[in-house]
């Protein structure tokens, strides 16, 4: 009864932590998704770092303003479509 | 190895502003983050920026929003940063700083996708903050006032969506209804699943009106509408009783009303204009520049006989597909401003080219009717903008300096815009023309040297200390800039004294009340001369004032009396006309003098020492003579401190290197009461009253009496004299010079403060509770004294040989002085020639026109206005002047046309040119001639106009995202001019040079890429340049028939040369990730020797002996050793983190230090056990031994960790004042260094002194300290001066605890602070 009562508890910890922090792996998680998350995540860190922004600024010689705009809209889908069948 | 880290200069670029009423509810003051520094800047009288504020907060600030509670008049500042926290500050005025009233933690630190503080936005009637992230999180917090009157902050509310990312947030105005808070979403979760991709294309996007209900206390979400998928930046409009209320959405190309329970007003943006004719001559430009490029190359491919007649058609029927035309591009707003007052409102919006829209809005009660937009100026690329209230603008721009401007006309907010053309179909934007400043007038301007591309210290100038110089900015507005250590000076006037060698100059006013300064005394061998400041400055003679002897010393007593002394007596003439005359006995003639206002001592050859005091009568009484047997060489009295009536001490300097005190009080008048000991003669020697504690509790500022001794060997003391007995104490030593130290008394930043004179000038002020000492960029200086003027407080009068300099200085704090070049493409990398002062770099930007290009199409576009310049320079020239010029231009062309094949190039641009050179060449021309007419002021200025506009005209040019524009600039430092071109083309970009000695002489080696695709990275071809150094001798190039760079060959390589190094005769060079050795041959360099082993791309090469330090750009630095005898690189050692290396330097033998893209600087050393000196045997078994995981056998010691928090993009070992430090310079334009501690001790203090701070002075934006230096690796032996010299903020209780606690007196941790400074700079 413990048990399975203690399962349960920690089913519903690990709901809340996927809920609460984005990107918390699973066992089902795909490598697509993994490396969806990791680009979300590195466009999210560049938008906030002023010094990574005047660093690709110069290289694409593009507006910081224009970058930014660049990395939300590429945040939606970061590395193309996914895969037809997820790959384990 | 312990390192001190030290900023000498914070970040120039600037993140954020705002302004509002931070200090006083009648005056805006502008608030800017720098990044990782907060400053407040105050509008100074002549509408220039003052600093006022300062502080590090060891995190990186993100959003920054004005707040005002209802019925407040002073706002407060909201900080979004990467702490986790909000942050809720107000400017303290007693303490004169931002303090922390509320700090609300919600998430973790870092710069987190789903923690908030990305995006801020304030209830425009402030009563809820909302702080929102890039994906997800929205959190609000309700603020209010409770019956103390205090600040109250509510427990956070969720407004989260999941899947949803986040591009603007504002607080919608709805006057005292339930506040609203608009978001632009895009909803992910269908669309990523997508599998054809086409839904990623354009992703939907929406408006969320969030309401916050104030009742109930929970937010949701009410209003949704689905908009533009371009949409980028919501713009509140005011509501409630001042407007409509309602939001602005700006998408590509056009602006929204939008409203709930409104219809959407859609307005167009104008487009820059672009007509056919202008079109068809950018395509012919284009494509004749192509089709030369193509033909160079056919000629190039036909000697070599590998290529065929039909691969020949093919390029040209490839070159008729690639003039493509040029269309400007679809407007894009990057940032907007809005100014309100009663009755009215306008918004000021920017486009990504620096172009400036007024919106405004034609609306009745809540129905907006029409937008109207109209073309206002343009400006430079701005990151944020502010409008004051007064009709100023703030532009803070993405590269170079920041403008601060004023609003033309009398009614400012009603502005006049030029019409444009309307068109008829919505289809067809309006279209403008730019034009120069015409509703905005520039009144100051920031120095700005951000984005830092790369800087080097050197000492090119032979100044004695290295400059610093740097390649800054971004495509058109990049400059090469010069920075020296120093302030900068302004000058007033100048004029030139006739007659003898002055030696000495006061000034005096009118009265000891006055304000300003009414005469300037100039001292000769035998006479005086008298200046009376009016409306101009004429000599005078006046009966109290005696002319025709030297004067030794003249001053104002406090009964506004003058004291003249010379060497046969003094005069003391009252303000009522009597004049009295002191002479010596006979014999005898007054040596040295001191005086202040109520005193005088005056010292008598063969050595008696005589003093006088002014009684309440007005007369001087002669107190105490001595009988002083030590020569004296300089002596001072202190000023009368305020609410007494005569000082207490006063100094004497003698030959037998030593200074006494004596005191002036009446029981022990002229008894010795302190003695100091020198290292040699004392030159000069003054009592300066200056503040020494700072802290919090300080609201009354505690001064403390300095004696300053300037000695003959050009050494610099400072002591401390105790105000009770005299005693000195607390000595600060600095090296000022070869010359004699001589010391004078002026006023700066409001202060009391010490002006030095030596080689260079030295002041010595105190500036935002920290002391400073920083040279004077100027003329050496003779003689100085203090000089206040209506236009001036705070001037300097001063002698510099047989002139007078009227000069003063304004910018306090900075450290570094700047001279600046525009360059027209991003410069990526110099090398220094290495017999000459001349700068080699290599340009080069994406999507960029040309340089020919660009002159080509200025040459159409602004024809008008060269063609007047002309008509006007060639009214101002005589004749022959442009006859000579002709002949030596036609000589050049003769000259070009007969040099090898590859210059064609070079010569088809210079005929296409010609005329552009022509102009070029006069302005040369100009320049030699050093006429300092004012019509040539008017030129320069003009001409300085015209760039500047053709810049924000070819900013809209943008060929396409692949096209790429490079080329290689000598530029001579000293001649300060651009010497020598050369120009890529092929689509070819530079992305590395080198100097290189090959046996056969000097030679630089640029390594080029051809159609360079950044991601994924892609090229056609990639190539090694070699050119030979030909004018080696600046005679040479004088006769201008020299070239300084001559073409040698090419050789194709198969990977991106990213990185090339001299390495004993031989170059070596990062091919992609492959490490080659080549040698110089006939036709082409050879490759030697190559090693594979690198894993993405070699970025850096450091050659130390036999030993390599290359780095890759993703994985760390990589020992290699060069094996002669086998001819082999093997790759020994390397680092066990992967790091994106963006500098690196040697250290020594073993030891290298690297920056990384992260923000991070380490050092790394070789460890001891590598025995690399081998035998053959040992190396070829390094060859085949491996370490764990692909990686080498050993690996790198990491010996210091630190973060900096902006990316490094220059590292360098150099001396700039006693010690050889690390400097480090940041891309946000910060300069710092990291100095190695010489003893354990000194590690111990500090380590101890910076863990006391950190619990003492928590940062401002609720970051940690030592988070923050460990942001990706721990912080490893290096420690942070900055937070030690924050003791000077703490309370005097606080320092007096940590002192203890040190085991040291406070003004013994002062002084170990300021010598540490002292030994950098």
């Amino acid at each position: 009864m413990a048990e399975e009562e203690r399962r349960l508890s920690l089913n519903i910890q690990q709901e809340h932590i996927i809920s609460k922090y984005v990107g918390t792996g699973n066992t089902d998680m795909s490598k697509h998704d993994w490396l969806v998350n990791q680009h979300r995540d590195t466009y999210a860190s560049y938008i906030g770092n002023p010094s990574m922004l005047y660093f690709i600024s110069i290289v694409e010689n593009e507006p910081i303003a224009k970058l930014k705009y660049n990395f939300l809209q590429k945040m939606v889908q970061p590395c193309g479509p996914p895969p037809s069948h997820k790959q384990f | 190895m312990y390192f001190y880290n030290q900023t000498l200069q914070n970040s120039t670029s600037i993140v954020n502003c705002i302004c509002g009423n931070f200090r006083n509810p009648k005056i805006q003051d502008i608030l800017v983050s720098h990044g990782t520094v907060l400053e407040l800047y105050k509008i100074g009288d002549q509408g220039n920026l003052v600093s006022i504020f300062k502080s590090e907060i060891f995190g990186q600030i993100r959003s920054m929003k004005t707040f005002r509670l209802p019925g407040s008049r002073k706002d407060f500042v909201f900080i979004g940063s990467d702490s986790g926290a909000i942050t809720l500050l107000e400017y303290s005025i007693n303490k004169n700083r931002f303090i922390v009233i509320h700090q609300e933690i919600f998430g973790k630190i870092g710069r987190r996708r789903v923690v908030p503080g990305q995006f801020l936005a304030v209830d425009p009637r402030g009563r809820a903050v909302m702080i929102g992230s890039v994906e997800k999180s929205r959190i609000v917090y309700v603020l209010s006032r409770d019956s103390a009157n205090n600040v109250t902050i509510t427990s956070p509310l969720e407004a989260h969506r999941p899947k949803t990312i986040i591009s603007s947030i504002c607080g919608v105005d709805v006057g005292f209804d339930n506040p609203i808070f608009a978001c632009i979403e895009t909803e992910y979760g269908e669309i990523e699943n997508d599998q054809t991709g086409e839904a990623a294309k354009n992703p939907k996007k929406e408006i969320s009106f969030y309401e916050l209900d104030l009742g109930l206390n929970h937010v949701v979400r009410k209003w949704s509408d689905f908009i533009e998928p371009t949409s980028n930046l919501l713009i509140p409009v005011p509501g409630g009783n001042s407007g409509p209320g309602g939001i602005l959405i700006c998408s590509e190309n056009k602006i929204t009303f939008k409203n709930k329970d409104h219809v959407d007003i859609i307005e167009y943006f104008p487009k820059r204009e672009m007509n056919e004719e202008l079109k068809s001559v950018l395509n012919k430009v284009m494509t004749q520049y192509k089709k030369q490029n193509k033909n160079n190359e056919n000629n190039e491919n036909n000697e070599n006989e590998e290529v065929s007649d039909k691969d020949n058609d093919d390029d040209m029927e490839v070159d008729n597909t690639l003039d493509s035309s040029i269309e400007i591009e679809d407007t894009f707003i990057t940032c907007y401003s809005m100014h309100k007052q009663k009755g009215m409102f306008f918004f000021l919006l920017q486009n990504q080219f620096g172009d400036l829209f007024k919106v405004t809005l034609d609306y009745d009660e809540d129905e907006v009717k029409k937008i109207n937009i109209s073309y206002f100026d343009t400006v430079s690329i701005a990151v944020d903008m502010c409008l004051l209230k007064n009709g100023f603008l703030f532009v803070a721009s993405e590269s170079g300096n920041h403008y601060f401007y004023q609003f033309q006309g009398t009614e400012w907010n009603q502005v006049k815009s030029i019409t444009e053309n309307e068109s008829k179909n919505r289809k067809q934007p309006k279209t403008y023309r730019i034009h120069e400043l015409q509703n905005l007038a520039s009144i100051d301007e920031m120095e700005s040297i951000s984005p830092l591309i790369s800087a080097k210290f050197l000492d090119l100038n032979r100044e004695g200390t290295p400059q610093l110089y740097c390649t800054c900015g971004r495509g058109g507005r990049s400059s090469f800039r010069v920075l020296r250590h120093g302030l900068s000076v302004h000058e007033i006037a100048t004029s030139i004294l006739t007659g003898t060698v002055p030696h000495g100059i006061w000034t005096i006013k009118s009265n000891i009340a006055a304000q300003i300064d009414k005469y300037i005394v100039i001292s000769y061998k035998d006479s005086t001369m008298f200046l009376e400041i009016g409306e101009s400055v004429e000599e005078i003679t006046e009966k109290r004032f005696l002319n025709s002897v030297s004067t030794l010393l003249i001053g104002l007593m406090e009964d506004d009396s003058i004291i003249q002394v010379y060497p046969h007596g003094f005069r003391h003439s009252n303000a009522n006309g009597r004049i009295r005359e002191w002479i010596p006995p006979s014999r005898k003639s007054i040596a040295k003098c001191t005086m202040n206002s109520s005193q005088l001592v005056i010292y008598l050859t063969g050595g008696e020492l005589i003093y006088f005091e002014l009684d309440e009568t007005g007369d001087l009484q002669e107190i105490r003579k001595i009988n002083f047997t030590e020569e004296i060489v300089c002596m001072d009295i202190s000023t009368v401190p305020s609410g007494r009536r005569y000082a207490s001490f006063f100094a004497v300097g003698t030959y037998n290197n030593n200074i006494r005190i004596f005191s002036l009080e009446s029981e022990k008048c002229l008894e010795s009461v302190a003695l100091q000991i020198l290292d040699s003669k004392p030159e000069s020697v003054i009592f300066v009253e200056m503040q020494s504690t700072f802290g919090e509790e300080t609201e009354t500022t505690i001064n403390t009496l300095f004696l300053n001794i300037g000695l003959d060997n050009g050494i610099f003391i400072r002591l401390v004299v105790d105000e009770v007995n005299g005693t000195l104490s607390n000595s600060r030593t600095r090296y000022l010079g070869t010359k004699p130290v001589k010391l004078f008394r002026v006023k700066s930043a409001g202060e009391n403060s010490v002006l030095a004179l030596s080689n260079r000038s030295w002041l010595s002020y105190n500036f935002q509770s920290k002391f400073y000492n920083t040279p004077l960029i100027y003329y050496p200086l003779d003689f100085a004294a203090p000089f206040s003027s209506e236009h001036c407080e705070e001037g300097i009068v001063a002698i510099s040989e047989q002139t007078m300099r009227i000069i003063y200085i304004d910018r306090f704090g900075t450290t570094f002085n700047e001279t600046s070049t525009p360059l027209k493409l991003t410069p990526r990398h110099f090398v220094v020639h290495p017999n000459n002062q001349w700068i080699m770099m290599i340009q080069s930007d994406r999507n960029m026109l040309s340089e020919t290009e660009q002159n080509q199409i200025c040459m159409y576009e602004f024809r008008d206005e060269i063609a007047r310049q002309e008509n006007k320079r060639s009214g101002n020239q005589n004749l022959n002047e442009n006859q000579n010029l002709n002949e030596y231009q036609y000589q050049n062309e003769n000259q070009y046309q007969n040099e090898n094949q590859y210059q064609n190039r070079n010569l088809n641009q210079y005929q296409n040119q010609n005329q552009y050179q022509n102009q070029y060449q006069n302005e040369n021309e100009n320049q030699n001639n050093e006429d300092e007419d004012e019509d040539e002021d008017d030129e320069e200025e003009e001409k300085k106009q015209l760039l500047n506009k053709q810049e924000q005209f070819l900013r809209a040019l943008r060929p396409g995202e692949n096209k790429w524009a490079s080329s290689i600039k000598i530029y001579d430092i000293i001649q300060e001019s651009e010497v020598e071109k050369f120009e890529f083309g092929n689509n070819e970009s530079a992305i590395s040079i080198c100097t290189c000695s090959f046996q056969q002489g000097l030679f630089i080696v640029v390594g080029t890429v051809e159609d360079l695709i950044l991601a994924p990275r892609s090229f056609g071809k990639a190539f090694l340049y070699v050119f030979q150094l030909v004018g080696n001798d600046p005679q040479m190039m004088d006769n201008g028939n020299q070239r300084i760079i001559e073409f040698i060959h090419k050789t194709k390589v198969n990977g991106i040369p990213y990185a090339l190094n001299d390495f004993h005769g031989r170059l070596i060079a990062g091919i992609g990730n492959h490490l080659c050795i080549y040698a110089m041959g006939q036709k082409q360099l050879l490759r030697k020797c190559i090693n594979r082993g690198f894993p993405t791309m070699i970025s850096h090469i450091e050659v130390q002996g036999n030993r390599i330090f290359a780095a890759d750009i993703a994985e760390s630095i990589h020992y290699v050793k060069y094996n002669q005898i086998e001819n082999q690189l093997t790759i020994i050692a390397d680092d066990s983190l992967p790091r994106y290396v963006t500098a690196m330097t040697v250290l020594d033998y073993d030891t290298v230090a690297v920056g990384d893209k992260f923000g991070q600087i380490f050092v790394l050393q070789i460890p001891e056990h590598i025995e690399d000196e081998q035998d053959i045997e040992t190396a070829e078994r390094l060859l085949w031994d491996r370490g764990y995981l692909n990686g080498a056998l050993n690996k790198l010691n990491i010996m210091c960790e630190f973060h900096v928090g902006e990316i490094v993009c220059g590292l360098q070992k150099t001396v700039m004042s006693a010690v050889s430090c690390l400097f480090y310079t940041t891309m946000m334009g910060s300069i710092g260094v990291l100095m190695p501690f010489v003893s354990r001790d000194d590690v111990d203090f500090f380590s101890l002194l910076e863990s006391l701070i950190r619990k003492e002075l928590p940062p401002l934006c609720g970051n940690d300290h030592l988070k923050f230096r460990s942001s990706f690796f721990p912080v490893k032996a290096v420690i942070d001066g900055d937070l030690c010299e924050m003791f000077s903020l703490l309370s005097s209780k606080k320092q007096l605890q940590i002192a203890n606690k040190l085991e040291r007196s406070v003004g013994e941790v002062f002084k170990k602070l300021e010598d540490f400074k002292n030994r950098i700079l």
